[in-house]
């Protein structure tokens, strides 16, 4: 379970490190060719399928965020009740190496 | 340092600010949502501005008090001021994964894309960069003193970075809105209380998912603590 932990820690750094330094759009910095650009616009058949849902979004990053705080909480009360088990357990068996017999 | 506060039910200040945090929640959910007005470009999706901006915030509150812990610790050798460290880098990454997540839903609306290299986004990049690299560094086994130092170094690292993020939009332009100046200016009276108040609910949550996280970690260090001494009493090897 720790290596676990410890390979996702690692694996997300390398993912946003490669994310930081992964060179920009070639395209978007090269000037293109005139005759590889659109040359006309033309209708979308049926609904608009480009249009971004403002509330979707919205409701997304609301739900995000408690999602973060909660599981963070979650997170630490996992830990602390871990603990706390670990040391009743070591307080015991330190309790019991004292004692003569 | 404050008292140790290993091993004790939540403390009564404790139980107040988390009511109060509660209380604030609602009152800040109403004003975003009926009190403050629909910003007239974007629509509803800048309601996201309300708690990505105090959540930015926030990760410089974490982050600082990382750093802080980890420049006491680097002093003092007081494991105290490393779990301060701790509490405050793990929250820190916390509302770092807030801003880096919600900042994107707002901008594929704002400016078309999910992402885009400008000045403050990169430089935010690079605060949670930091951020993950203690992280890493201390999930390697229970952390000894190198392991603690070199943690400590990564955090102090995060100290100028904080104020590069805040000052990259007016140093190097961009195009972050900078709807937040001296001069006032950008924002609707109505949508400065909302936000206001977003800033007092965030403050109070990261100090008290600071605070939950130092006790734990004040916990986990006694625990290690025990084991030690476990050990060389010969005690509890086969458990």
């Amino acid at each position: 379970m720790k290596r676990a932990k410890q390979l996702l820690v690692v694996s997300g750094f390398l993912a946003l490190s490669f994310a930081s330094f992964a060179p920009t759009d070639a395209a978007a910095q090269t000037p293109e060719p005139t005759n590889s650009r659109s040359t006309a616009f033309e209708a979308v058949e049926g609904a608009n399928t480009e249009d971004v849902s403002g509330l979707g979004l919205m409701v997304a990053s609301y739900g995000i965020i408690w999602l973060v705080i909660f599981g963070f909480l979650a997170r630490v009360a996992s830990i602390g009740r871990d603990t706390e088990a670990k040391i009743v357990e070591l307080e015991k068996l330190l309790a019991e190496g004292e004692t003569p017999g | 340092m404050a008292a140790d506060t290993t091993r004790r039910s939540p403390s009564l200040p404790g139980l107040v600010l988390t009511g109060l945090a509660a209380a604030l929640l609602v009152v800040c959910l109403y004003l975003i949502f009926f009190y403050a007005p629909v910003e007239r470009r974007m629509g509803i999706v800048q309601k996201i501005f309300y708690f990505h901006v105090p959540s930015a915030y926030a990760m410089y509150v974490g982050f600082g008090i990382g750093a802080f812990g980890s420049i006491r610790y680097l002093a003092s050798r007081d494991p105290r001021w490393d779990a301060l460290g701790v509490a405050g880098v793990e929250t820190g990454m916390a509302f770092f994964t807030i801003v880096l997540t919600t900042g994107p839903l707002w901008a594929r609306k704002a400016w078309g894309v999910y992402w885009t290299w400008d000045p403050r986004l990169t430089t935010t990049l690079l605060v949670g960069m930091i951020g993950l690299a203690y992280l890493s560094l201390r999930s390697f086994g229970e952390a000894g003193e190198t392991e603690k130092r070199f943690a400590s170094g990564l955090s102090i690292v995060s100290i100028p970075v904080i104020p590069l993020i805040h000052y990259s939009v007016q140093r190097w332009r961009g195009t972050h809105p900078t709807v937040i100046t001296s001069s006032g200016g950008g924002l609707d009276a109505r949508m400065g209380v909302a936000l206001g108040m977003s800033f007092l609910l965030f403050t109070l949550i990261a100090s008290l998912l600071v605070a939950a996280r130092y006790r734990v970690e004040r916990n986990r260090e006694r625990a290690v603590e025990l084991m030690h001494r476990a050990l060389e009493r010969g005690l509890g090897e086969n458990s």
